[in-house]
């Protein structure tokens, strides 16, 4: 893993570095009252005077404890921006997570065992659709429909203006307000990606001789689905659930854009867009860091879930 | 002996791409108390999906039963004043769940994939007796475990609970087979369907396993229906034979009967393609052509595209007729024979 995670910061330091343009460009390119001298003195207190790799092997050594770096926008430490976002990124995707699998399951599983059903059908309409709409599109109509024209519910951050004056039930309902349209939107693909999946897994499940031998046996149908099938059906979804973990922390860069919600995926976004070297790297890693773990977490759901799977 | 297991007139169709396939065609039958009956024919006849039927096991997406009884006359309470429905074809959910694995049970073709790979054998087994028998005579879980124990003793496995706390994948064909049958025999089933019970197994495990399922046929008076494409296999256990030809019952004989005697043209040759272990330079004997397309089948006699012996009277509807005492054929030209060849 350590070394996976060096290879990935090192590949994304080299490819930061050959992007045109420079933070320095960034802040004075335009302005023909900089002069170059100043801006010379800009590099070096950057540290970016220096080569590449020399740039790198110091931002390896801060890394090792823990030490991200400044931002050069604001000189704040990356680590405090990163960890002042967390809690915002964390609250809409654990919330979007959990509206997927609480949804999506059922609906998969409900699809597969009524197969070519009303329902059925109506499922993969809907997943055929959900597929194919461009979601941030779908965000935008909806901000229209329910922010601007029905005026039901706020556009964009995570808290009215006057947030603060608000009891503490106001405040959660004003929360609330703001979580609905960026959940239902991040949701909606992973939505209709999840609940096509698990309706493939329970089919291909419920096909096999075992779930067969358990009719044989007398077991009632709720026992055959909910117990023999869904068991071995959950087993490839395990994966699924592991790999989307890194999502939960990175965010969407998308969806925080366009709602202006203050996480990690719109701190990513502004970072780019500002050259702020470090707060990229920074992002990036804990996006690497976590995409590894959720892989290894799977890895584990697997040996807990999975008896034919074992450590060796 | 009493009949135990009526099936009367069954039709089942499987629907492929919107074709109807005919798999069974009016099949009757009857399975006395206690005997071995052999259900007998090739690949794709109807042999497995008459099995599925008799525990209403085939699947509703795949096809169904279209017509037919299949009565069961062994459940106890049904002996004096029953009064509900003994066909299991149109029996509710929770009468139909009880003859599933209580009264007939049921042991499939492969036994590495009938087993749930995510749960202990003991697991499973327990499953069956807690269904079944929690409630009538085990009321304790040490009663289950023990009675678990039993069942895996009596299909002469060594370590049982070894055996219990195996994952299906840690186990050998031969253990998961006769895994397979403790937990089909756990419930004590009066009727016990064995589909292909020794095909997946290696030849030097199909005599044991074939022993063991006679052994406890007649140790729990059990009445066993033996499904296979190995006549080696029926003429050894089983007392009984039905041969199916296209999903049709064409012949049907006590076992000596059927392999000293065999009547209809399919059956004659069925046995004369047998390999011999002194071949001399002999061809081995095969039947040309293959079973008709279940979708487009022919009218009249369906083995007569492939009979030498066939004539336009093989062209209407053939009745089984019983040309001996209990011995049941569908050939139109089976009566000129018996004076020509016997």
């Amino acid at each position: 893993m350590i070394p996976l995670i060096i290879g990935i910061s090192l590949i994304s330091f080299i490819i930061l570095h050959l992007a045109p343009g420079s933070p320095v460009d960034s802040v004075a390119g335009m302005n023909i009252e900089v002069s170059a001298d100043s801006k010379s003195r800009l590099c070096s207190l950057y540290g970016l005077d220096k080569p590449w790799y020399i740039q790198y092997y110091n931002w390896l050594k801060r890394i090792i404890f823990l030490d991200f770096g400044d931002s050069f926008k604001d000189g704040r430490k990356v680590r405090t921006k990163i960890l002042e976002r967390l809690p915002a990124t964390l609250l809409l995707n654990v919330l979007s997570l959990f509206l997927i699998f609480l949804i999506a399951l059922p609906i998969g599983i409900k699809s597969a065992v009524k197969q070519g059903s009303f329902f059925d059908k109506g499922m993969t309409v809907f997943t055929f659709v959900g597929f194919s709409i461009p979601t941030f599109w779908l965000a935008l109509l909806l901000m229209i429909l329910f922010g601007v024209k029905l005026g039901w519910l706020p556009i964009s951050g995570m808290h009215s203006l006057n947030y603060e004056n608000f009891s503490f039930l106001g405040k959660l309902w004003d929360l609330v307000k703001h979580l609905i349209l960026p959940v239902f939107c991040s949701a909606f693909g992973g939505l209709a990606y999840l609940s096509r999946y698990s309706r493939y897994t329970m089919l291909e499940v419920i096909r096999q001789n075992y779930i067969r031998t358990a009719r044989a046996k007398g077991l009632p149908e709720k026992d055959v689905i909910y117990r023999h099938a869904l068991r071995n059906a959950l087993i490839p979804i395990v994966t699924l659930l592991g790999l989307s973990l890194p999502g939960l922390i990175s965010g969407g860069f998308i969806f925080e854009t366009i709602f202006a919600w203050p996480g990690m995926g719109r701190l990513g976004y502004l970072a780019i867009m500002s050259y702020d070297y470090p707060l990229i790297m920074g992002v990036g890693i804990i996006a690497a860091f976590l995409t590894l773990a959720g892989n290894l977490i799977a890895d584990f759901i697997y040996l807990c879930i999975d008896p034919r799977v074992k450590y060796k | 002996m009493a009949d135990i297991l009526e099936i009367k007139h069954l039709f089942v169709e499987y629907y492929k791409r919107k074709k109807v396939v005919s798999a069974l065609r009016d099949v009757c039958l009857n399975l006395k108390q206690q005997e071995i009956l052999g259900v007998v024919g090739e690949s794709g006849c109807g042999k497995s999906t008459l099995a599925l039927s008799i525990l209403k096991l085939i699947l509703p997406t795949e096809g169904k039963i279209t017509k037919g009884e299949i009565i069961f006359k062994g459940y106890e309470l049904w002996e004096e004043d029953y009064l509900g429905d003994k066909n299991i074809i149109s029996m509710g959910d929770d009468s139909l769940r009880k003859i599933r694995g209580g009264e007939i049970g049921m042991i499939f073709q492969d036994p590495f994939t009938s087993f749930n790979p995510v749960f202990t054998i003991g697991e499973q087994i327990y499953e069956s007796l807690v269904l079944h028998r929690v409630g009538k005579d085990l009321n304790t879980y040490s009663a289950i475990h023990k009675e678990a124990i039993n069942s895996l003793k009596r299909v002469m496995i060594a370590s049982p609970q070894q055996v219990m706390n195996s994952y299906p994948h840690q186990l050998s064909g031969g253990m998961l087979q006769r895994a397979m049958i403790a937990m089909a025999i756990s419930c004590r089933p009066k009727v016990l369907i064995a589909d292909e019970p020794t095909t997946a197994l290696d030849v030097t495990l199909q005599k044991e396993i074939l022993d063991l399922l006679k052994k406890l046929q007649q140790e729990l008076s059990m009445s066993l229906i033996l499904i296979t494409h190995n006549l080696a296999i029926v003429a050894e256990i089983c007392t009984r034979i039905v041969v199916i030809y296209a999903g049709e019952i064409i012949e049907e004989a006590g076992s000596e009967e059927i392999f000293c005697r065999p009547r209809h043209p399919y059956t004659i040759r069925l046995l004369g393609s047998l390999p011999y272990l002194k071949p001399e330079g002999k061809r081995l004997v095969v039947i040309p052509g293959t079973i008709p397309d279940l979708i487009d089948l022919p009218v009249g006699c369906k083995f007569y595209p492939r009979c030498d012996e066939a004539s336009d009277t093989c062209l209407q509807k053939i009745n089984m007729k019983e040309v001996n005492k209990g011995h049941f054929v569908r050939c139109c030209r089976v009566k000129e024979e018996i004076d020509g060849l016997y």
